[in-house]
């Protein structure tokens, strides 16, 4: 089921992280999110930054 | 290091690095903050007679103001729409439309209600928020088609604009959501039994795939937790299945599986039971649970009579669950 297999992965990277001392992103719970009514925004966002946000990645971030 | 974020809106519960997009290709971490994409560009806006959604008792043979963006929770190997349900935001051409130009469209149309529909209003989420919070002060009706996929408290937040649902109860097994739509059911039948204690006006659909979902037993135990949930005054429509996306494999539902259906759903006590996405005239119509006597006539989306007066059976006086005027 996907979402047991994810907070299973989402377990073990935390433990292989933890381990290699890396440090844990901090993680921010969110039920709404904010509007980016203006395209030209999120142009403008995705021209100063490297990560794509129009690209097609897989959907979830470890899955 | 930038949070990740977890999105609390679906079941789903998204882990979303930077820059990611959640299942529903709709919501995105920017910096540590989730963002909606699809606020405001609407990639469909259509006038759609209200039998299409399909809702028989709400407002018969009025249009109904339809819009959608891109995007949705679920997958559905059969979904009707994927070609927009599927899709990257901005991968179609829109146009930025606020909330208040919405109800102005209705308006300009002459429509009383607003749909939101044809992907999944509960992932578009802000903008559905918005759009049926200036309508209800327009004095329009809000209405969602939906897969019902959400968490609760942001659907309790949405309930009290919404004046009328289509819901899909797509299956009846926790497999079968699995299988077919990539979620689960447990949180659907939450959301139904929310809707319906809300007061909306909630009426269901199960579209019948052969092979899939189309067996005796499935329909009996789906009717019989509609009975007891939802109560047996909640219109149930069986659609005919076409194929579609990823499952052009299977025939589209015969019409006598659809009327098997249909006869399980009125012996286990229900009393509302229709057939969709086919002609098939009495399984159409409105009759009065308590006389018998035919309420709205219909054929395919049109309405040849309405005899319902002030909600109530003109013959027996018994009322008649729906929002008629
Ligand atoms: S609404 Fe979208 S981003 Fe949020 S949990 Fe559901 S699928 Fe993931
Ligand atoms: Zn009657």
């Amino acid at each position: 089921m996907a979402i047991n297999r994810r907070k299973f992965l989402s377990y073990f990277l935390t433990a292989v992280i933890t381990k290699y001392g890396v440090k844990k992103p901090s993680l921010i719970r969110q039920t709404y999110a904010i509007p980016l009514p203006n395209k030209k925004v999120l142009i403008h966002f995705t021209t100063k930054n490297k990560n794509n946000i129009f690209s097609p990645k897989p959907s979830s971030w470890i899955g | 290091m930038t949070a990740l974020v977890k999105c609390e809106l679906c079941p789903r519960y998204c882990i979303l690095d930077n820059g990611q997009k959640g299942e529903c290709r709709i919501r995105v971490n920017i910096e540590g903050k989730l963002y909606t994409l699809t606020y405001g560009h609407p990639c469909s806006i259509h006038i759609d007679p209200v039998e299409k959604k399909p809702l028989y008792h709400f407002l018969p043979g009025t249009p109904i103001l339809s819009l959608a963006t891109v995007g949705c929770n679920l997958h559905c190997k059969n979904c009707q729409n994927w070609e927009i349900s599927q899709t990257e935001p901005y991968q179609l051409e829109t146009e930025f439309i606020e909330p208040e130009k919405i109800s102005a469209l209705a308006i300009q149309y002459q429509c009383p209600s607003i749909a939101y529909t044809y992907t999944e209003p509960l992932a578009y989420y802000e903008y559905t928020y918005e759009c049926c919070k200036i309508s209800a002060e327009k004095g329009l009706k809000n209405v969602l088609v939906t897969a019902g996929y959400i968490n609760e408290e942001p659907y309790k937040r949405l309930l009290p604009l919404v004046h009328s649902a289509n819901i899909d109860l797509k299956g009846f097994s926790e497999e079968f959501y699995r299988t077919v739509c990539d979620g689960t059911l447990k949180p659907v039948l939450k959301t139904l039994e929310l809707t319906k204690n809300a007061g909306v006006e909630l009426e269901v659909t199960n579209l019948v795939i052969p092979t899939m979902n189309d067996k005796d037993e499935d329909f009996q135990k789906l009717c019989e937790w509609v009975v007891s949930n939802l109560g047996k005054d909640t219109p149930l429509h069986f659609s005919q299945f076409y194929p579609r996306y990823k499952m052009t494999h299977l025939p589209p539902t015969p019409l006598e599986t659809l009327l098997k259906a249909r006869q399980i759903a009125l012996n286990v006590g229900l009393q509302f039971v229709y057939i969709g996405n086919i002609i098939h005239r009495e399984s159409s119509n409105t009759y009065c649970p308590s006389c018998k006597s035919l309420l709205v006539e219909r054929y395919g989306f049109n309405v040849l009579q309405n005899n319902i007066s002030q909600g109530k059976c003109p013959k027996c006086n018994t009322e008649i669950y729906g929002i008629w005027q």
